[in-house]
C-alpha cells in the first residue's frame, strides 16, 4: 500500500524548505515535539493536533487465550494500545484529490459517491456482453489500467465472494434475467411480502367487521326486533279495518279476509290468523284481553322487571306483554319503570295463561313485536 | 492535551518561543498533510508511521431506506504505533 514512504529526514527537510528555516531548527523542534507527545499520550492519555487528528490511548481488556500447544488456559493481560483519528479535513483531502499512480490502479478513475444497484448490475452485464465470459473467471486482482472493466471487476471481485449478494451480480449471461433478478433486488427490500398500505388496510377492515360483529352480538337482536317492529307497525293497521268488517258484515267476512290476506304478504301468517279469531269470537279470551278484571296491584322499584312480575302472578315471564297492555296509561315504555307505580296485574282467562297455546303464542310474539324486548 | 498546551509544552522544552514552536508546527502539519494527500506515508521517529489504507468497493445497506447501495473505494489514514512507543505505553 505505502509504496512510498517518506521519511523522518525528508520531512525535516520538508517543513523546512516550506517554512524557510534551517533544518536544524525544525530538527530541534521535532526531536522536542515526539517525547512531548509521548508524554501527553502519558499523563492525558490523549493528544489532538488541529489540523491533523488525535491521538489516544486506549485500554484494551485482559483476556483468556489458550496454550495451542499443551492446550492450558492462560490470560493475556490488559494493556493500553494508541489509536489514532485523523481529521475529516485530511480524511477528504487523502479521497478527493487527485493520488499518484500506484494507488490509482487500485480504484476506479471515476466514482459516483452512490450509485443505485440497478445501475450497477446493468454496467456490469454490458461489460459482461463486450466480454462474454463467466466474470468469475476474471482475474481479482486489479492490476490493469484505469479503465471501465476494471470497475466492473472490483464489483464483481467482490460479489460471487460475498455469498450474502446473490441478486447482486449473479453471473447471469441473459441480460433480461440479471435486469429482473436485480430489479427485484432492488425492490424486496423496499417492502415486506405483504405492502404496507395493503397491510394497514387488511387491519382495519379486519378491526372494523370486529367491531360491527361485536355490535350485532350485543344489540343486534334490538335491531332486528326494530325492523320487525316496523313491518309490525305497518302490517297491524291492515288487519283492523278488516277485523272491523268481519263485525259488521259477517257473511263477507271470509272475502275480505282473502283479499287482505293476498294483499299484505309480509305479515301473512298473523293476518291469516289473528282477524279469523276475531271473526269468530271478537270478545274470545285469546284475542285481546280484558284487563278490566285485576288479579291485585303491585308497586314498582328501580329492579323491578315486568317480566319477574309476570312470573310471579302468572308462572311464566313471557307474559309480561298483557301486564304492560294493561298498564299503558303508566308505563309509557316497558323497559323504564319509575319508582313506586303502581300497576295493575290483570287477571288472565285460562287459555291466555297456557303459553303451549299456540294462539297465546302468537299473541304474545305479536306483542313481542309492538313493544319491544 | 490539546494543540495549544503541547505547543506551549513543546516550546518550553526546546527553548524556542511560543510564536516559532506554533509556526513549526503548523508546517509540520501542512508538510505531513501534502505527503499524504500524494500517497506517501509519512514515518515519525520514535513515535510511528501515518498510513495510507485503501478499503475496496463493498455494498452496504442505507440505514434508513433499507436500499443497497455501494460505498466506494477510500483511501483511509492509520497510524501504527512503533515498536518502542509500544512497550513505552503499553503497561501505564
Amino acid at each position: 500500500m505505502a509504496a512510498d514512504k517518506t521519511s523522518w529526514t525528508e520531512l525535516r527537510r520538508a517543513v523546512a524548505n516550506r517554512i524557510g528555516a534551517e533544518e536544524k531548527e525544525v530538527a530541534l523542534f521535532l526531536n522536542t515535539l515526539v517525547p512531548q507527545l509521548i508524554e501527553a499520550l502519558r499523563t492525558e492519555r490523549l493528544v489532538r493536533i488541529n489540523g491533523l487528528g488525535t491521538f489516544k490511548l486506549q485500554q484494551v481488556a485482559p483476556r483468556k487465550s489458550v496454550n495451542v500447544a499443551t492446550g492450558e488456559t492462560f490470560v493475556i493481560e490488559g494493556y493500553n494500545k494508541v489509536s489514532f483519528s485523523p481529521e475529516p479535513a485530511i480524511r477528504d483531502l487523502i479521497n478527493h484529490q487527485p493520488v499518484p499512480e500506484e494507488v490509482r490502479s487500485n480504484i476506479d478513475e471515476v466514482i459516483d459517491p452512490i450509485q443505485k444497484l440497478g445501475a450497477q448490475a446493468a454496467e456490469i452485464v454490458d461489460i459482461l456482453a463486450e466480454l462474454g465470459q463467466d466474470p468469475r473467471k476474471q482475474p481479482a486482482s486489479p492490476n490493469t489500467s484505469g479503465s471501465p472493466e476494471s470497475s466492473a471487476r472490483m464489483g464483481e471481485s467482490g460479489g460471487p465472494e460475498d455469498s450474502n449478494d446473490d441478486a447482486v451480480v449473479s453471473p447471469c449471461p441473459k441480460e433480461p434475467n440479471a435486469q429482473v433478478t436485480n430489479s427485484e433486488a432492488v425492490q424486496q427490500p423496499k417492502g415486506s411480502s405483504i405492502s404496507r398500505p395493503w397491510l394497514t388496510a387488511g387491519i382495519t377492515i379486519l378491526c372494523f367487521t370486529l367491531l360491527l360483529a361485536g355490535a350485532f352480538l350485543f344489540a343486534g337482536h334490538r335491531f332486528v326486533q326494530w325492523v320487525d317492529d316496523l313491518h309490525e307497525r305497518s302490517n297491524t293497521e291492515l288487519p283492523q279495518p278488516a277485523a272491523q268488517q268481519p263485525e259488521i258484515q259477517q257473511p263477507k267476512g271470509l272475502t275480505k279476509h282473502e283479499v287482505t290476506d293476498t294483499q299484505s304478504p309480509t305479515a301473512e301468517l298473523i293476518n291469516s290468523e289473528a282477524p279469523q279469531h276475531e271473526v269468530t269470537n271478537t270478545q274470545s279470551p285469546t284475542a285481546e284481553p280484558d284487563y278490566s278484571d285485576i288479579l291485585a296491584v303491585e308497586e314498582l322499584h328501580p329492579d323491578s322487571r315486568l317480566a319477574w312480575v309476570a312470573y310471579k302472578y302468572y308462572g311464566n315471564k313471557d307474559l309480561w306483554v298483557f301486564i304492560y297492555e294493561a298498564n299503558r296509561d303508566v308505563l309509557p315504555n316497558p323497559h323504564v319503570i319509575k319508582t313506586g307505580t303502581p300497576i295493575r296485574i290483570p287477571r288472565l282467562s285460562p287459555e291466555l295463561l297456557d303459553t303451549n297455546n299456540p294462539e297465546t303464542r302468537q299473541l304474545i310474539e305479536q306483542k313481542i313485536a309492538l313493544y319491544g324486548h | 492535551m490539546l494543540t495549544k498546551e503541547l505547543i506551549s509544552n513543546t516550546a518550553a522544552a526546546s527553548g524556542l518561543s511560543r510564536r516559532r514552536t506554533e509556526e513549526l508546527l503548523s508546517a509540520t502539519v501542512s508538510t505531513l498533510a501534502d505527503c499524504l494527500r500524494d500517497g506517501q506515508s509519512v514515518q515519525l521517529q520514535g513515535f510511528g508511521t501515518l498510513e495510507l489504507r485503501q478499503t475496496n468497493p463493498r455494498t452496504t445497506v442505507h440505514p434508513r431506506t433499507k436500499e443497497r447501495i455501494v460505498t466506494p473505494a477510500k483511501m483511509q489514514l492509520t497510524f501504527k504505533p512503533s515498536v518502542a512507543l509500544k512497550d513505552e505505553l503499553k503497561n501505564i
